[in-house]
């Protein structure tokens, strides 16, 4: 028998099944969230390219739970919670230096640098951070909003990913 | 109607679910079925204003951007966790390279109960090098994390160390599940 709260059902239904949604906790205890809002992809839209570019377009993604990545642009928060987003990719060096950001209903949040002489950095790029619901996300390489050096920027042409997840 | 389990209330507007403690909402599901946990423990800091080459055996931070469930004290630069679980934890930034003028080389680490948990290295000729990690520990309650950054070898007696201007070190804990 389920329990109705307002029309809303607690069942069991190979473990406690929350109302109509995929979500529930199974029988072996664990907390199943298939509409958690994933985005995993990289940019790949230019051989051999090396771009500074806001908002940083990921046109080639592997996961997009809900379509919560749109334009191969933005993501944007479907509930208020706590979430992680990252991004790794190799960016050109040779006495310029660098910057990439990520950024919060169109203002930077946090950014990574990098400034050596060697052709190429590896940036990886990792911060927790809280959202609203409805709030957008987006990466800038080295162009506003992000700080901005010298460099040319980050190469293209599946040399990077990135990813946000509502973690809590 | 809403279901009261001595105090704990589940509701739902029908579409959505809420279990709550008073007016503090532990759980929700939403109408598209996306679980959250507003009470989720985190922590976001920024080294910001600790100047460079920034250095230290316990890191603390200029600026602590949230902090969720107060666990991270930043007197003591130490993570205490609340519950057993799973933590997700993050560092990065940039660490100076030889190009600078001082120790090219140090390394950074995440402490788990005083112990060294998982660390890494750089050593950099040029100007800067962008430096980052990050791990999943299994925490029982009351276990503490912490940042340590070093320069040179395990003495720290080097003279390099990171950026503490800005938002350069970024820096997070959070509880995954």
């Amino acid at each position: 028998m389920a329990v109705n709260i307002n029309g809303y059902d607690l069942s069991n239904n190979s473990g406690l099944a929350f109302g109509t949604s995929t979500s529930k906790i199974n029988t072996n205890g664990q907390l199943i969230s298939p509409a958690s809002p994933i985005v995993f992809g990289s940019k790949n839209t230019g051989s051999g390219a090396v771009v500074s570019q806001y908002p940083w377009s990921v046109n080639s993604t592997t996961v997009n739970v809900n379509t919560v990545w749109t334009s191969n642009t933005t993501y944007t928060c479907p509930v208020a919670g706590v979430y992680y987003a990252a991004w790794s990719g190799i960016c050109q060096g040779g006495a310029w230096n660098g910057y990439g950001g990520l950024v919060k209903n169109g203002g930077l949040t946090g950014y990574w640098a990098w400034s050596t002489n060697d052709a190429w950095d590896t940036c990886n790029f990792q911060v927790i951070l809280g959202c609203s619901a409805g709030d957008t996300l987006a990466w800038a390489v080295n162009i506003a909003p992000s700080p901005v050096g010298a460099s040319p920027g980050a190469y293209d042409s599946n040399h990077n990913m990135m990813t946000i997840w509502l973690i809590g | 109607m809403a279901i009261n389990i001595n105090g704990i209330n589940i509701s739902s507007t029908g579409t959505s679910l809420s279990v709550a403690n008073g007016a503090t909402t532990w759980l929700g599901v939403s109408s598209g079925g996306v679980v959250t946990r507003p009470q989720t423990p985190y922590m976001r800091a920024v080294l910001s204003g600790q100047g460079s080459f920034y250095r230290a055996l316990t890191v603390t931070f200029g600026s602590v951007i949230s902090n969720v469930g107060s666990c991270w004290n930043n007197s003591t630069g130490i993570w205490t966790c609340p519950v057993a679980g799973y933590y997700l934890v993050t560092m990065g930034g940039l660490a100076s390279g030889s190009g600078q003028g001082v120790t090219g080389y140090g390394y950074f680490y995440i402490f788990k109960n005083g112990s060294i948990a998982h660390f890494s290295h750089w050593n950099n000729a040029t100007s800067w090098d962008y430096c980052s990690l990050s791990a999943v520990l299994s925490c029982a309650a009351n276990d503490t994390i912490n940042f340590r950054i070093i320069s040179g070898p395990a003495d720290n007696s080097g003279s390099g160390g990171w950026y503490g201007g800005g938002d350069h070190g970024q820096f997070g804990i959070a509880l995954v599940t």
